[in-house]
């Protein structure tokens, strides 16, 4: 079952000069899967991401998500699916828990108190959960709004950089948690250059640049397909001598080095076959101009 | 009726946890009550009344705010546009304006208990009916203030200013209304009818009814004028950004 559906979205906003954000994207997510959308500044993710959400319209094209047209009808859409954006809404003179009952009282749904507590502790944001929002730091205001995401029944989930401003431990978390929302088949859609927290999280990725999409395809078949292999041999001559690090681009190459390596007794210290990170991946492809 | 009782309630609790913190709490009552006093005095000395001055001042004084403060609300919300996603809500629109008009009930309380307390300090003349009368139709031109407010703050780049300048021309335009029974006037400019129904001038359920009809109007086009802010703000047009 497909979740969201975008068809030939163009948008150019009326401003002097006009600016074209996106140039006819289509796009297909389907029930239970994350897709992350991946490109530079000003690729037209986030547009991408308004129009979806029903913020914007566009001048042509058309969006359902569970069916139901947002670009028609952006409340009743608004049922299925909650947006993140990358500066979230916050009551600031209000605690975490008044913002949480804030927020599901918003969106017309049952308060998940066991479950948003779960969530605070794991954030490490329960001790401090009585406190007003203005004593919280940027990376706790995003784990806080965060939180009411994870939390949430729409089976719908996008997120505009949620990573933004985490630390390491909450990134984990973060993780963790999207996984566990996997199982039980949320569909995510995740605006991010955090490419490591995609790597980790994301079942295909979709490259955008100058408002369009490149590529769209499964993670794992990206990065493959994309990446060029490197082998790299260490060797030294002598036990607590230096070590010696020699680079091949052929798998070839590196066995016939190793061979000879061997036949002179020479102790190898490593034999390693290496891939291009997903960073890597996704910029040489952007620098390529496709 | 819950998102507001409850935006209400958090709107209440915030403010008290700021004033634990200084006198925030007390800024508002205080400064009304000091700018009532003054224009009162100054009136006497120049030979006019309490009743010249009270209710102008209690229309102007709620009707600035109503359509000042959501301008400014509104203009804040959507230059970022990153936190416009208020407006997703499966509740649509009224959902937005519910959370804006519980925002706003607090602030009008206190400015409307700062004026009745500077009001009683200065022995006026007292109508019940006529004061709950009179409120109502406050309350409900309120609310039509807050959309047309809203739909400015979320449409035009200049409506952070053109507030400051409605809250400063509202009271000159108040006191030079054409204050004397007309009905005409209750219909086209309801602060008119207002003012006249907390007076007790006229026939005052005739003033009620007309200053009614003219409100329900005027609200009608508010939230018109609302949803087309936000369609145009949707294309593109208004204070969002790429």
């Amino acid at each position: 079952m497909i979740a969201i559906t975008a068809k030939q979205l163009r948008k150019i906003y009326p401003t002097k000069p006009p600016v074209e954000a996106l140039k006819g994207v289509s796009i297909d997510i389907y029930e239970g899967e994350t897709v992350a959308l991946l490109g530079p500044n000003g690729a037209g993710k986030t547009t991408f991401l308004r129009i979806i959400t029903g913020i914007l319209l566009p001048d042509s094209g058309e969006v359902t998500i569970s069916n139901c047209n947002s670009i028609k009808y952006p409340s009743r859409a608004a049922r299925f699916f909650r947006f993140l954006p990358e500066t979230p809404f916050l009551l600031r003179d209000n605690s975490l828990w008044e913002n949480a009952r804030f927020w599901f009282e918003y969106w017309n749904e049952n308060f998940p108190h066991r479950n948003l507590y779960e969530i605070f502790t794991r954030f490490n944001l329960i001790n401090r959960a009585q406190e007003p929002l203005s004593r919280y730091s940027r990376g706790m205001l995003q784990k806080a709004a965060l939180s009411f995401m994870l939390a949430t029944e729409a089976p719908v989930i996008i997120l505009d950089e949620p990573t933004l401003g985490l630390d390491v431990i909450s990134v984990k978390e973060v993780v963790d948690m999207i996984n566990q929302l996997k199982e039980i088949h949320k569909t995510l859609l995740i605006a991010s250059h955090a490419m490591t927290f995609v790597e980790k999280v994301a079942d295909r990725v979709a490259i955008f640049n100058d408002g369009k999409i490149l590529e769209i395809e499964d993670i794992n078949y990206f990065k493959s397909r994309h990446s060029r292999p490197k082998y790299v041999v260490s060797y030294t001559y002598d036990q607590n001598g230096e070590i010696i690090t020699e680079t091949f681009t052929d798998s070839e190459e590196m066995n016939l080095r190793l061979k000879q390596l061997l036949s002179n007794n020479i102790k190898i210290v490593e034999a390693t076959k290496y891939t291009d990170s997903l960073e890597e991946i996704v910029r040489l492809l952007l620098a390529s101009g496709r | 009726m819950k998102l507001y009782l409850l935006v209400v309630y958090l709107q209440f609790k915030g403010m008290v946890r700021k004033a634990r913190y200084g006198l925030q709490f007390l800024l508002l009552p205080l400064m009304t009550i000091s700018i009532f006093l003054t224009a009162y005095f100054t009136v006497r000395a120049l030979g006019g009344t309490i009743h010249e001055l009270f209710f102008p001042f209690l229309v102007f004084v709620l009707s600035a705010s109503a359509i000042n403060v959501p301008m400014q609300g509104g203009n804040q919300l959507f230059s970022e546009p990153t936190t416009a996603h208020l407006w997703i809500t499966p509740r649509g629109i009224p959902a937005l304006l519910t959370y804006f008009f519980g925002v706003q009930t607090i602030y009008f309380s206190t400015l409307f208990i700062s004026l009745i307390i500077a009001y009683f300090l200065v022995h006026p003349q007292f109508y019940f009916l006529n004061s709950v009368l009179g409120l109502c139709l406050l309350v409900l031109w309120c609310i039509g203030l807050i959309c047309v407010g809203f739909g400015f703050g979320i449409r035009f780049l200049f409506a952070f200013h053109l507030a400051q300048l409605i809250f400063l021309g509202f009271y000159f335009f108040i006191l030079i209304l054409p204050l004397t029974g007309k009905f005409v006037f209750s219909f086209v400019i309801p602060p008119v009818g207002i003012i006249s129904v907390f007076k007790n001038e006229g026939n005052v359920l005739k003033h009620f009814f007309i200053t009614l009809t003219g409100i329900l109007v005027y609200n009608f086009l508010g939230f018109l004028f609302v949803k087309w802010s936000y369609k145009e703000y949707r294309i593109g047009k208004g204070v969002n950004r790429v």
